[in-house]
């Protein structure tokens, strides 16, 4: 009775609550949801409109002027933004093809063979971990490993396996896409293993009872069943790649992988250009929501399986 | 090997067979190699941070040298004081609208809205996020870089996480102990005071911890919308970007050691949710992010348990 004293106040708003449960959710979801709309959808949205904007003394007008594009394809400026742009369409690319045949082979581990072991999810938890230390020291701790006088360098050194450090190590392509596979193998784990985690076990077992060898058992059964896994999770591989400026700052290197297209809009917001900012920020989304359209128009929403 | 044959008309090549032999082992193995791949940098960060000589190498001995000098430092000091208050601000702001958006996730039939709003955050790079919303509070609405717009990009950020962790753990609550509850005269506030709250507040303080955490490592949109005075991050980015010092190792490998132990707490903490309403047990682990790629994928499959 002492609580129920103590939380006076509450019951009666309670009350008036559970006479009005509209306004209570209302005042439930209205708050978060305007936040996330008010700073994250309408500056993202409106980035749209500022690639058609211009800069005049130092201020951002709306106009509609196309500059931003032209420039950025090399049309009306030299085409080296485009060149950047077409580098870190590759690297994505490649990325995305790295994360998912590692990523699929993790997932496949931890949703099937090893589905039923208790220690599943605390091994799902360790590839979750990148997720909540800094972006930046992980991708600083690479040079600890990769550089010349490194970890790499220093076992194959004294294992007698060269005698001269490998340079080429860090502050490269190949460094890149060790920093990149480090932060994003994760975005590609999760939504495999949640699509291998729904597929009964029992449909693998006839397959190899039917005659099935391991292999078209992976092609026609377990790959198609996975299929809206693994493209979720090459989105948030691709977009995320190209989205990302500080691995190619901090590992990247000669031969253009030291300044990527993320690179580029922080250049282009440091140095108040923001139309050119606009027009690479809408770029990458456009892709984003053209893939993530693509994806709902193959498998859709109607594809619901229960939580 | 022949028998094998004998029984299994289909030809195996000598692959398959050695595999069919070692399959498990070979997979053990290859899935050691990624965990160690993802978590050894950040743990040879903190190894080389007690390392005398202050070369990046596999250390020869132990030293707290860099700690002393770094600890030494008034500006780390000011960022690591400012990183902790912007860090408590936003858990508590990121977890409170978390938990009414999760309550009031059950109740709407905009389920599919809710959750890609809330959540689509996530996938977007934080550097866009970043700079779109210091563009539009700057230049479009006049606004000053102040330490209340990096409060809003961190409780942006943290946010969609904090959710995901109260939603799954509040999938431990069956609906019918509400309703009962509600049946015998409680109100709703009541039912989830009583009922609810003792149930889900290890899925409350994780979400918290997390937000703690999220906001402490954050760096992409702090870079944009920081105002006077750099977090811990962007502390450690300006001193990188000039010449990487033995100190920042240490700075590093403290945040790294912070954030462990916190992740780790949370995650023994959650873990226990799994005994109180044990039939959800798969669901609640602490894998937000499982649920996020999950959420993102079936935005509308979440049917509120």
């Amino acid at each position: 009775m002492e609580s129920r004293r103590a939380s006076g106040l509450l019951d009666v708003l309670a009350e008036y609550f559970a006479g009005h449960p509209r306004r209570l959710l209302l005042l439930q979801l209205v708050p978060p949801l305007a936040i996330v709309m008010l700073f994250v959808f309408v500056p993202l949205a409106s980035i749209f409109a500022w690639s058609f904007w211009s800069i005049e003394n130092g201020r951002l007008v709306p106009t509609l002027s196309v500059e931003a594009y032209t420039d950025f394809l090399g049309i009306t400026d030299a085409p080296w933004r485009w060149a950047i742009f077409l580098t870190s369409l590759r690297i994505a690319v490649t990325q995305t093809a790295i994360a998912i045949v590692i990523g699929f082979a993790i997932a496949y581990f931890a949703g099937i063979k090893f589905r039923s072991s208790r220690y599943t999810l605390p091994l799902l938890l360790l590839f979750a971990v990148p997720f909540l230390t800094s972006y930046l020291l992980r991708t600083l701790s690479w040079h600890a490993v990769l550089q010349r006088n490194g970890l790499i360098n220093s076992i194959l050194r004294s294992v007698g396996v060269i005698q001269v450090p490998i340079d080429w190590l860090l502050f490269s392509e190949f460094a890149v896409h060790v920093g990149l596979l480090a932060t994003y193998l994760p975005f590609m784990i999760f939504p495999i293993w949640l699509a291998m985690s729904r597929i009964e076990l029992n449909a693998l077992a006839a397959s190899a009872d039917l005659g099935g060898r391991p292999s078209q058992t992976l092609f026609r059964v377990v790959i198609p069943l996975t299929l809206p896994g693994i493209l979720i999770g090459s989105i948030f591989v691709f977009v995320g790649v190209l989205g990302d400026s500080v691995v190619p700052a901090l590992l990247g290197g000669p031969g253009g992988s030291g300044k990527l297209v993320a690179n580029l809009m922080d250049e282009a917001v440091r140095t108040e250009l923001y139309p050119m900012a606009g027009a690479m920020g809408s770029i990458i989304l456009l892709m984003a929501i053209a893939l993530i359209l693509a994806w709902e128009f193959f498998f859709g929403l109607k594809k619901i399986g229960e939580i | 090997m022949a028998s094998l044959g004998a029984v299994q008309t289909v030809h195996r090549s000598p692959l398959e067979v050695f595999l069919e032999k070692h399959g498990m082992l070979v997979w053990k193995i290859f899935v050691a190699f990624f965990v160690l791949y993802i978590l050894m940098p950040p743990l040879l960060l903190v190894a080389i941070s007690f390392e005398p000589t202050g070369v990046v190498r596999p250390p020869t001995g132990f030293s707290t040298a860099w700690y002393e000098s770094m600890f030494r430092d008034r500006g780390l000091q000011d960022a690591l004081l400012k990183s902790i208050v912007l860090a408590s601000l936003t858990t508590f702001i990121a977890t409170l609208l978390a938990l009414q958006a999760a309550l009031g996730f059950r109740k709407t039939r905009f389920k599919a809205f809710v959750i890609a709003v809330i959540i689509l955050p996530i996938f977007l790079p934080g550097i866009i996020q970043g700079f779109s919303l210091i563009i539009l509070l700057s230049e479009v609405f006049g606004l000053e870089r102040t330490f209340w717009t990096e409060l809003i990009g961190h409780v942006t950020w943290a946010l969609p996480f904090a959710f995901l962790v109260i939603l799954t753990s509040m999938s431990a609550v069956k609906r019918e102990t509400v309703m009962a509850a509600m049946d015998l005269g409680a109100n709703e506030w009541r039912a989830f005071k009583d009922i609810e709250y003792p149930i889900i507040k290890p899925g409350i303080v994780s979400a918290a911890i997390f937000s703690f955490v999220l906001s402490l490592n954050e760096f992409s949109r702090t870079y944009y919308l920081q105002g006077i005075g750099p977090t811990l991050p962007t502390y450690v980015w300006n001193k990188i970007i000039v010449d990487i010092t033995p100190e920042i190792f240490a700075m590093s490998a403290l945040t790294v050691i912070l954030s462990l132990t916190l992740i780790a707490a949370a995650t023994v903490y959650l873990m226990m949710v799994g005994r109180v309403g044990r039939e959800a047990a798969p669901k609640k682990t602490p894998k937000g992010l499982a649920s996020a790629g999950k959420a993102a994928r079936e935005p509308a499959a979440v049917k509120g348990s």
